[in-house]
């Protein structure tokens, strides 16, 4: 992927992370909070069915003890024994009231007839719903049973146990109306929706009682036919765009018929809290991502401000202008880099310097000399030794060579000059055509300047007798050395200074230089230079010329060289 | 006065005739068994045997028997009386008992009592009568009222021995306090002939518990 500016690239990275962790806790987080509050709801919901069973278990046990007394009672048997069927009808209708019941009814032992019943409507007209309640009373060991029984479409939670007189004439049945407010009821200490239906084991249910909003439960019948539905297992069942997590629990089984209790709690209404906490989350992640972006804003633009003033200092110093900087504060890597570019600007600024003052041939020491110590560029009046070249026969070469082979061969013979007064220490003032001023102990100082000079001459001289130039051309120079003050510094204006020297002893050596061609020397030396050079060298003092602010002229010496027209001196080894 | 040995044989002969006379035809005795539908003995069953040609005579004068209260329970477990019959029942309990049935051949009640009854019971309706005890509810007894001279109770090998049977056709039936199946169902008719007879019963019973209440320990 390629980036078109830093930020971008840290932008991308930096906030494609946050959102990575951030996404990944989310999506953690909701399955997290998912599969809690399915694991909530589940026992909520299991609870609740324990407690129903519990609630019905317990009404169940208490009429059942009710009915235990009615069958004891004495007055009642005398009751039956009348067969009198008002007599028996208020007396059960009596005793209802005396235990809270919602229906008492007796049935003959055989469980064939009802005999007496204080049912309101037709529902005392049968005893068949009454049969199976019956049935397992007469197999059971206590000779009591329980179990649901539908009267004319509603649901009752009876109880049996025989009249005895002494031993079963009849059975009592007694029961409590499964409706509404049970439900009610059980809702209160649950908080799960509780409805009550009959399923006749082919998918179709029929409700009783529901604690359910009256669309809702309008709706659930039908809701819950729709397939095989689990058992005492929980499992979600849509109602109304509703997601409802809902555990049918069977209470009774009669053929193939079941009644059911079905327990629902809004799965959207236990995951509220946990919505909440998602929402939390994803504002979070909101704030992680702007803040990420600020960040790596900030991160980024610490890296590419620097740059930038970078790239337009290097462009300015690119046109020209060494003397910018770059500023920072920082101290990490941009800070460092900004140092190495500074250090870098100033190091150009130099050579630029050194360029400009002394052309290009400026020996490394010297240069460095020089930068260490700015003052020594300073204007001083100087002993130092100046020595002049001067390339033999240059015109004539002029006009025998083409232009451009002329500059070739003037750049490799000052090549190969400048060379040898670089290793003795001289700096080249200046290039005057084929002539060279070199001095020596300015700018740079040299304590053996004038020995250095002499040498730099001998070598020069020694070189050029043995090296051919292009075309096998062979080259002499003529050279004079004088040593004295100089006045050295830069001249010049603005822009355009140079380091020249000045006074008396830079023309006489200029003038020691021209005086070569007169006695067909090679070397020639001022009375001063000799003086400062030593008794090591064979000299020969070959005339007087006068000099300013001398009364009497000064000697002039020539230094023999091998291979050169020499005088009648023999030539002296070179040192 | 010397009473000739003749005498002596002409009054046993008219001694044995009227003997004879007083007696519908002979007599004979009829041995019952009662199996249960396991094949074991049942006791407590009360056999009946109705002459083909209707009912006997009430005896002139009435029978009183005692079915008595002791140590929480009533003594004998199943009665067989003659229709007619006039029952006395004690209390040797320390106890008070309150004695009841309501049972359609025998509505009666014999309130809270001790030692003697407030009254004697008359029996005058055939069919089977359950006892019970208002105040203890295991305190369970059966009274089986029948119509006819011949009839009894089985004992603990389920058998009964009706003696001085005229011989003739007997509708023969049992019952039993946990008889399964109506009394009619148990009806065989036995051609009761001189000397000795017997008869076989099986009949289905239901398990003590539906009959017999088991006491407090």
């Amino acid at each position: 992927m390629r980036f078109r500016s830093f930020r971008s690239r840290i932008l991308f990275y930096l906030l494609g992370l946050v959102a990575l962790i951030q996404g990944g806790v989310l999506l953690v987080v909701d399955v997290a909070n998912s599969l809690n509050a399915r694991r909530l709801i589940d026992q909520g919901l299991e609870v609740t069915a324990r407690q129903f069973q519990a609630r019905i278990e317990t009404r169940s046990h208490e009429l059942t003890v009710a009915a235990r007394l009615l069958s004891g009672d004495f007055a009642f048997k005398q009751v039956f024994a009348t067969g009198d069927t008002g007599t028996m009808r208020s007396a059960l209708e009596n005793q209802r009231r005396r235990i809270g019941a919602d229906a008492l009814v007796l049935i003959s032992a055989d469980g064939a007839g009802i005999m007496a019943h204080t049912l309101t409507k037709a529902g005392g007209a049968s005893a068949e719903p009454f049969a199976l309640l019956i049935d397992r009373a007469a197999e059971a060991d206590e000779a009591e049973a329980s179990g649901f029984v539908l009267l004319n479409g509603i649901p009752f939670r009876m109880v049996t146990v025989p009249l005895l007189a002494p031993l079963p004439v009849a059975w009592i049945v007694v029961g409590f109306q499964v409706d509404d407010p049970f439900a009610d009821a059980l809702k209160e200490d649950s908080l799960s929706e509780v409805s009550l239906l009959l399923s006749d084991g082919r998918g179709n249910w029929s409700d009783f009682a529901s604690t359910l909003p009256f669309e809702l439960r309008q709706l659930l019948p039908s809701a819950l036919g729709i397939g095989q539905r689990p058992l005492d297992r929980s499992f979600t069942l849509e109602l109304a765009g509703g997601d409802y997590v809902t555990l049918i629990t069977e209470l009774d089984r009669r053929d193939g018929s079941a009644f059911s209790a079905v327990l629902q709690r809004s799965r959207d209404e236990a995951l509220a809290p946990f919505s909440r906490l998602r929402l939390t989350l994803f504002v979070l992640t909101v704030v992680a991502l702007a803040v990420s972006l600020l960040l790596g804003h900030i991160i980024a633009r610490s890296v590419s401000r620097p740059v930038h003033r970078l790239a337009a200092t290097a462009e300015q110093i690119e046109k020209g202008d060494y003397s910018q900087r770059v500023e920072t504060r920082q101290v990490d890597e941009m800070g460092q880099l900004a140092a190495s570019f500074n250090r870098m600007a100033a190091g150009l600024k130099e050579r630029e310097f050194i360029r400009e003052t002394f052309g290009k041939y400026v020996p490394e020491s010297v240069a460095a000399a020089i930068l260490r110590d700015r003052s020594a560029l300073a204007p001083e009046s100087r002993m130092a030794t100046v020595l002049f070249t001067d390339l033999q026969g240059f015109t004539s070469l002029c006009e025998t060579m083409a232009p451009e082979q002329v500059v070739t061969l003037l750049n490799q013979y000052f090549s190969l000059l400048v060379g040898i007064i670089d290793r003795h220490g001289g700096v080249v003032n200046q290039f005057q055509g084929d002539a060279m001023l070199v001095t020596y102990n300015v700018p740079v100082s040299d304590p053996d300047h004038a020995l250095s000079a002499l040498r730099t001459a001998l070598e020069i001289e020694r070189v050029l007798e043995g090296h051919r130039f292009d075309g096998g051309r062979k080259l002499v120079t003529r050279v004079g050395i004088n040593s004295g003050t100089v006045v050295a510094g830069s001249v010049g204006a603005g822009d355009r200074l140079s380091y020249t020297v000045h006074g008396d002893t830079v023309n006489l050596a200029a003038r020691l230089e021209a005086l070569n061609k007169e006695f067909a020397t090679r070397i020639l030396i001022s009375e001063s230079t000799r003086q400062l050079i030593g008794d090591d060298f064979d000299l020969e003092e070959i005339g007087e010329i006068p000099i300013r602010g001398r009364s009497s002229p000064v000697p002039v010496y020539s230094v023999p060289v091998a291979g050169a027209e020499n005088t009648k001196r023999r030539a002296i080894p070179f040192p | 006065m010397r009473i000739p040995h003749g005498a002596y044989l002409l009054g046993a002969v008219i001694w044995g005739l009227s003997a004879g006379f007083s007696l519908p035809g002979r007599a004979a005795t009829l041995d019952v068994t009662v199996l249960d539908q396991k094949g074991r003995p049942v006791p407590h069953t009360v056999v009946q045997a109705l002459p083909a040609g209707g009912r006997g005579a009430l005896p002139e004068k009435p029978d009183t028997i005692v079915i008595e209260q002791k140590a929480m329970k009533f003594h004998p477990f199943v009665t067989a009386l003659r229709r007619g019959t006039i029952v006395r029942f004690p209390n040797n309990d320390r106890v008070a008992h309150h004695v009841y049935s309501f049972s359609p051949a025998k509505v009666f009640e014999l309130p809270l009592y001790k030692g003697e009854p407030p009254i004697l019971v008359e029996f005058d309706v055939a069919g089977p009568v359950t006892l019970g005890c208002n105040i203890h509810d295991w305190m369970v007894a059966y009274i089986y009222v029948v119509d006819t001279p011949h009839f009894g109770t089985t004992d603990a090998k389920g058998r009964l021995r009706l003696t001085d049977v005229p011989i003739g056709v007997y509708g023969l039936e049992v019952w039993h306090p946990g008889l399964k199946g109506s009394l009619k169902s148990t009806r065989r008719t036995v051609d009761v002939a001189d000397g000795a007879n017997a008869a076989e019963f099986k009949i289905q019973v239901r398990a003590e518990r539906f009959w017999r209440p088991r006491p407090p320990i």
